[in-house]
């Protein structure tokens, strides 16, 4: 990826081709896994991330560069994630008032288990946020965003942000401390 | 400032408020609360999965674009060939006025007909054209389609 955001957005406007493939290579491992994590299906997460590459293409003339171009792919990517889930009915909306009494996922307390089991744990604990949370959480702590950068992504304001990555954190924390449900 | 207030502040990163430094302080359940999300937050930090066969990912989405960009910017090309081709089959079919060998002076030359480069080079250029727009597609120009082009140059 160049360093001048704005030399590479000249290379993809005249439909440079080594620009597109740098782009792919720069945040397709970002933006497959972001919308994996959305969706829970991997074959569904590249599909989108494809479409999320090729509307950038497609609009390129129309990105002004208010934003990051990684910034600008991540909302393409959210909006279509949020599509998707809508047209599957595939939102896992679970009510903070249930989330004590919901098992986790795998029984062990955190301490016990190992550093990719662990993480193995908390990707299947995400799923069940509210999809928003989980976008919020993803894009903080996996994409580094700043919270700028994911109020720019999801079109929400700063604050409601911060507010969703607590409360994200807070319902994690919930999960993850439930105890096992023995069925 | 409520606790939910002061830990939202807490996780969020940045220099605390003054206010909600002053809750953290005086709330032992806040401070503990807050360990506790921003242990969560750092066990985040590292369960990023690796994504896996991310290598072919380039070259499928630059055949998407390929596919996707408008036809219509290669159709001039295909067009001229087209009717080069449909006017020297005409010419061919005119009785007794030619060997069919020997092309017009005036159609020998596609360009001059089609007005599209003005140079002798016609048949290298429409099949310069046709494989720069194959290629484009995926495809490679006929054998039977270079074969006549070169026939067509080599009479005139």
């Amino acid at each position: 990826m160049p360093e001048d955001q704005a030399a590479w957005l000249d290379q993809l406007r005249t439909g440079d081709e080594s620009a597109v493939r740098d782009m792919v290579r720069a945040y397709g491992g970002a933006l497959i896994r972001f919308l994996g994590g959305m969706t829970g299906n991997a074959a569904d997460a590249e599909d989108l991330a494809q479409e999320a590459f090729l509307r950038v293409v497609s609009h390129i003339s129309e990105f002004r560069g208010e934003a990051s171009l990684k910034t600008y792919l991540f909302k393409i990517a959210h909006n279509l994630a949020l599509n998707h889930l809508s047209s599957a009915r595939q939102r896992y909306e679970v009510l903070p008032d249930e989330l004590p009494d919901r098992p986790s996922p795998e029984p062990a307390p955190l301490q016990a288990v190992s550093d990719e089991e662990e993480a193995r744990r908390l990707r299947d604990t995400l799923v069940h946020l509210p999809s928003q949370q989980r976008a919020v959480v993803m894009l903080r702590t996996w994409e580094d965003l700043s919270f700028k950068e994911i109020a720019q992504t999801m079109s929400l304001a700063e604050g409601t942000v911060k507010a969703h990555y607590f409360f994200a954190l807070r319902n994690l924390r919930r999960m993850m401390e439930a105890p096992h449900d023995p069925r | 400032m409520t606790h939910d207030e002061a830990l939202r502040h807490g996780v969020a990163g940045g220099p605390l408020p003054q206010e909600a430094q002053a809750h953290l302080n005086a709330c032992p359940d806040c401070a503990a609360e807050l360990e506790a999300l921003r242990a969560i937050e750092r066990r985040l930090s590292r369960s990023a999965p690796r994504v896996q066969e991310v290598d072919l990912l380039p070259g499928r989405v630059l055949a998407r674009v390929r596919r996707s960009r408008p036809r219509g910017w290669a159709m001039p090309s295909a067009a001229a060939l087209a009717l080069a081709v449909g006017l020297w089959a005409a010419w061919l079919s005119r009785p007794g006025e030619r060997p069919a060998s020997t092309p017009p002076a005036e159609l020998a030359s596609a360009s001059a007909v089609l007005d599209i480069s003005g140079g002798t080079d016609t048949t290298a250029d429409l099949l310069g054209a046709y494989e720069t727009e194959a290629a484009s597609l995926g495809t490679a120009p006929p054998e039977a389609l270079k074969g006549f082009l070169s026939a067509t140059e080599d009479g005139g």
